[in-house]
């Protein structure tokens, strides 16, 4: 299945309702990992990591058709995309989240978007890494996502961190031999 | 057409004082809807359903407030609770496990999807068991959908299945039903 095809599938109707029903972050992300498509969509992300990209400029393709006037407001889809985008590149969920955490009518997709967004400011302030210099105000979030393109390789694994709580403290351990 | 937005939420709490968590006002602040579009997305759920096989199903309500299953029932439709409090509200709240056969009118169902709760129903209806035919109706909240009245297990797939029946009658012996001669 070509990756246009899985577009097709995540952005029908049907595909959105059925996630739509459940009310809870963690009810739909578990619900997420047991769907077929999004299942395969993860298998040929994790075998083709350049398509991740692809599933990126998607989300910023979806975004501005965001809607609560439409039936397809797209919020399941968007966060099916950043859930996979979220397991095989996490840096790219990063970038992708603070776009979404500036997009009006969202639930789903901007509850996860936060969840990355706050575990990146969380491991910031943890590791009290100066340079990484975006991310300082829940409110305003990272706007300019080129500069998430310039970020230190220590800023991309913290976005990697981010992604994984259970490695923090290994990766803590990590720096302050490192310093 | 109204348009509902988010962000100002009143804290609910269980009866032993514990205050129920709500989505954080950042997350939920820019979140949209409209009734009319509550009630096509209802509608076109229901229809699904219904191609697939489950039966009677009743739109109860739609709305464009934010408010879940756990919300309906626990909150008097004014709160997004988060259905993996469930647990803590059902226990902070005094209810007790009932058997299916056990149930009333009002008491709770929660559904279950591999073990992991997954939504919450309110008994709205109990006929004399008629056999093969279901006699136990429920209502819920899908989500950001409308209110439902359905058969205990007529529900979307992802909702999971009926899998424990909760009361806060004390005792349940209230529950049964008194003949005269």
């Amino acid at each position: 299945m070509k990756l246009d095809s899985y577009f097709e599938e995540i952005e029908k109707l049907s595909f959105q309702i059925q996630f739509s029903v459940l009310s809870g972050l963690s009810s739909v992300e578990y619900a997420l990992s047991r769907d077929e498509t999004v299942r395969s969509l993860l298998s040929l992300l994790e075998f083709e990591s350049d398509l991740a990209e692809d599933v990126y400029l998607r989300i910023n393709v979806l975004l501005p058709r965001v809607s609560h006037e439409t039936k397809l407001s797209y919020d399941e889809s968007i966060i099916a995309y950043l859930y996979c985008l979220n397991k095989v590149d996490q840096l790219l969920a990063y970038r992708a989240s603070t776009l979404i955490w500036n997009t009006e009518g969202l639930l789903w997709s901007r509850w996860k978007a936060f969840k990355i967004i706050q575990l990146v400011q969380q491991i910031e302030q943890s590791l009290d890494v100066s340079s990484v210099d975006s991310v300082s105000s829940s409110h305003s979030m990272v706007q300019d996502n080129e500069s998430v393109d310039t970020r230190s390789l220590a800023t991309t694994s913290m976005v990697t961190v981010a992604a994984n709580p259970d490695t923090i403290g290994s990766f803590a351990v990590e720096i302050s031999t490192a310093a | 057409m109204s348009l509902h937005y988010f962000g100002q939420q009143k804290p609910v709490f269980a009866r032993n004082g514990w205050e129920i968590p709500q989505p954080n006002p950042l997350v939920i602040e820019k979140f949209r809807q409209t009734e009319e579009l509550v009630r096509i997305k209802t509608v076109e759920l229901v229809d699904e359903l219904l191609r697939k096989g489950k039966t009677e199903l009743r739109i109860r309500s739609v709305s464009a407030q934010l408010y879940d299953c756990a919300g309906m029932i626990f909150a008097n439709r004014r709160a997004w609770i988060d259905i993996e409090y469930v647990g803590q509200i059902l226990t902070s709240d005094g209810y007790q496990p009932v058997s299916k056969e056990d149930l009333v009118v009002g008491d709770v169902v929660v559904y279950t999807l591999d073990k992991r709760r997954v939504h919450v129903g309110l008994v709205t209806c109990v006929l004399p068991d008629l056999g093969e035919i279901p006699n136990t109706r429920v209502l819920s909240k899908w989500g950001k959908h409308g209110e439902v009245e359905h058969r205990l297990e007529d529900v979307p797939y992802y909702l999971g299945k009926p899998s424990e029946y909760w009361s806060e009658r004390v005792p349940h012996e209230i529950g049964q039903l008194f003949r005269g001669n």
